[in-house]
């Protein structure tokens, strides 16, 4: 077991944390056996759950806590804030 | 008794009791199942999430092939939601600890979820519900299976009333059992209202919200003439609408005579009258009524049929069936016209994401980027062209690079047919549809690049008034008559003429009666139309002389409102036409 980790993250995708993104998320996480939570406020959601993470309804410029425990936390951490920080690989037009 | 009004898009009057499709398709037989079922139940939930699950990856692959990766991922966003363990679990739950079947589970659990996005008030989280209830829909059907309730169990002749029809769901419509219908949402060029057209049943759409006034069973009158909807209507109505009902038969008997006549003006001016189709059956339509050919074959259809990519051999053998029908004369046929309003159900709402769909990626945009999809409509078009009079026709092209590219394709395919020895056409002439306004302006220029114009005038309209006529709070700008749209017109004629290469008027305005002695005035020589609208205009061609038709479009020039257009078309046709003008 290892961490809890924790980092804060700000959304930079134009329509906020819609399905794309959180379905991102959700499917990282569920190839893990961590603990990950996504947290706004008082409000946590847990990462492995879409429906959780759209009911953040994080806009862009939100700021977030990602909180993560478990077998490679450290690392999942990392992936999700670079998911992030990558606009969750969202392909503009081609 | 109440009346709606809506958008009529195709004519007749329909009497009978109101037959509600909606969730009623997907009526969940069972609430309950047994406890000692509940095992085999489950089991059950969990193919149908495995079957959706592929169903949305083969989505996902036709999607980002066709559309691009970033509309694959919507679907891969829905992969991902429908197996979000959370609701799984909510889902199974509610089977093991209450009994609940499968359908009704699931059922609940997105519904609330469907209503817990409306509620959070804000509107790209409200819009995410419609994800939630197609996701359902997906659900439902895949565990429903044989047992889904639909149109296909009905047994004596229903009027259809739904928010919307999808094209295949209008497609398959069986004329014994439904004599009309009505929708909620939609246009006049929308892909329903084209296909009621094509099915000859009196058809309107767009009225807006009213089956919540509505339960099923009562009985109403589709008015396909006015748009009107009336329903429970007084015994007065219903006589007047039934004696309506008995005049259009009759004008229907009386106009068939026309078959075999040639559509000819009173001084000898010999005007080609052909069909637009989207069916290979329609074909019977026009031969029927004695069609100088197929000057618009959509083929949107085959690419609606599955959902999925048409093989090539799809292609073939559907334009095989247009062409061998038409004996000699010719087809025209234009390639994939996928526009926003026309994509089948999951890959709509995919376009919708785009800010402003009718300006996006569509038409021969699509087929560009899509060179695969592309070449294999092609390829089917060349060799069918052997049977026959077939012509290629590309849609919405704006640039002059579009129809070089296009033609740089086709040569292509041509080379490659060659080389694996397959027999084609070579020579097939190639023209395009002008309905985007720098087409339009730039019409001569064009006239050089190919072999022939079409002018589709719903679009045209709509991009050069920027109306969507969909949309009920400006459709009223919407209008054929508006001088902007008939100085377009008139001046691809004479750019056409100018390079000689012939022109053809395509859309829904050449099928209106009043609007043909004007067409005819401007040097339009060549229309192609609904089928059903074909003896009608034969009539109207051989009740007028060019010189009238002259004297209108002179007259028109000098009118500088829609309004007063219509109006004096209107008056001009009754005096052409006065048997014609009867108001059913």
């Amino acid at each position: 077991m290892s961490g809890p980790y924790r980092q804060n993250v700000t959304v930079k995708n134009e329509q906020g944390m819609h399905m794309i993104p959180c379905s991102r998320v959700a499917q990282l996480v569920r190839e893990t056996s961590c603990q990950v939570q996504i947290i706004r406020d008082d409000q946590v959601a847990d990462a492995r759950n879409i429906l959780d993470l759209l009911m953040l309804k994080a806009e862009v410029g939100t700021s977030l806590l990602i909180e993560s425990e478990g077998e490679g936390a450290e690392s999942i951490l990392a992936q999700i804030v670079k998911l992030f920080d990558d606009d969750f690989e969202i392909i503009s037009e081609n | 008794m109440m009346i709606k009004q809506g958008i009529p898009v195709s004519p007749g009057v329909a009497i009978g009791p109101a037959f509600i499709m909606g969730n009623e398709d997907y009526r969940i037989p069972q609430r309950f199942v047994r406890i000692d079922d509940v095992e085999k139940e489950l089991q059950r939930l969990d193919a149908a999430i495995e079957q959706v699950c592929v169903e949305l990856g083969e989505h996902e692959e036709l999607a980002s092939d066709r559309l691009g990766k970033q509309y694959g991922a919507i679907f891969a966003a829905h992969q991902q939601l429908i197996q979000d363990p959370k609701m799984i679990s909510e889902i199974r739950a509610l089977i093991q600890d209450k009994c609940f079947s499968p359908e009704y589970a699931t059922s609940k659990v997105l519904e609330q979820y469907a209503k817990l996005f409306q509620s959070l008030g804000n509107q790209y989280f409200a819009e995410r519900s419609a994800d939630i209830v197609d996701l359902q829909h997906r659900m439902l059907k895949h565990l429903l299976g044989e047992r889904r309730e639909g149109l296909s169990n009905l047994t004596e002749p229903v009027l259809i009333l739904a928010n919307n029809l999808t094209p295949s769901e209008t497609a398959n419509l069986d004329k014994k059992h439904v004599l009309g219908f009505v929708t909620e949402a939609g246009g006049r060029t929308s892909h329903t209202a084209i296909l009621a057209g094509a099915l000859q049943i009196p058809a309107i759409v767009g009225v807006g919200e009213f089956l919540s006034d509505v339960s099923g069973g009562e009985m109403i009158i589709i008015d396909g003439y006015h748009g009107e909807l009336i329903i429970d209507p007084d015994e007065s109505v219903l006589e007047r609408f039934t004696a309506s009902r008995q005049r259009h038969f009759e004008e229907q008997e009386r106009l068939k005579t026309y078959a075999d006549l040639v559509p000819e003006t009173r001084d000898g001016e010999r005007i080609t009258l052909m069909g637009n189709i989207e069916f290979p059956q329609e074909v019977e339509h026009c031969v029927e009524r004695g069609a100088d050919g197929v000057g618009l074959y959509r083929t949107e259809f085959l690419y609606l049929q599955e959902g999925k990519e048409p093989t090539e051999e799809v292609h073939y053998e559907a334009y095989c069936k247009v062409v061998e029908s038409m004996q000699g004369r010719p087809v025209v046929i234009r390639t994939l016209d996928l526009g926003a309003d026309k994509i089948p159900g999951a890959l709509e709402k995919v376009l919708l994401q785009n800010s402003n769909p009718m300006l996006g990626l569509r038409s021969i945009r699509l087929s560009l980027q899509n060179q695969p999809l592309f070449k294999t409509q092609l390829r089917a078009i060349l060799r069918a062209a052997m049977l026959g009079d077939i012509r290629i026709m590309f849609p919405l092209v704006s640039t002059l690079r579009e129809i070089r590219q296009a033609r740089m394709l086709l040569s292509d395919v041509m080379e490659d047919l060659e080389d694996e020895g397959i027999e084609f056409r070579r020579d097939v002439p190639v023209g395009m549809m002008v309905e985007v306004p720098s087409a339009a302006i730039l019409a001569e220029e064009f006239a050089r690049e190919v072999d022939f114009f079409s002018i589709g005038t719903n679009d045209l309209i709509q991009y050069t008034l920027a109306v969507d006529r969909a949309d009920p709070s400006v459709a009223n700008l919407y209008s054929a008559g508006d001088p902007a749209v008939i100085r377009l017109i008139q001046q691809v004629v004479q750019a056409a003429h100018r390079e000689n290469k012939p022109v053809t008027v395509c859309g829904q305005m050449s099928s209106e009666p009043r609007f043909l002695p004007l067409l005819i005035g401007l040097g339009i020589r060549q229309v192609s139309v609904t089928p059903a609208m074909i003896p009608e205009l034969k009539e109207v061609i051989r009740n007028l002389e060019v010189k009238h038709a002259n004297e209108i479009a002179s007259h028109v020039s000098g009118l500088d409102s829609a309004r007063d257009v219509e109006n004096y078309l209107r008056g001009e046709l009754h005096k052409i036409c006065p048997a014609y003008a009867i108001d059913f």
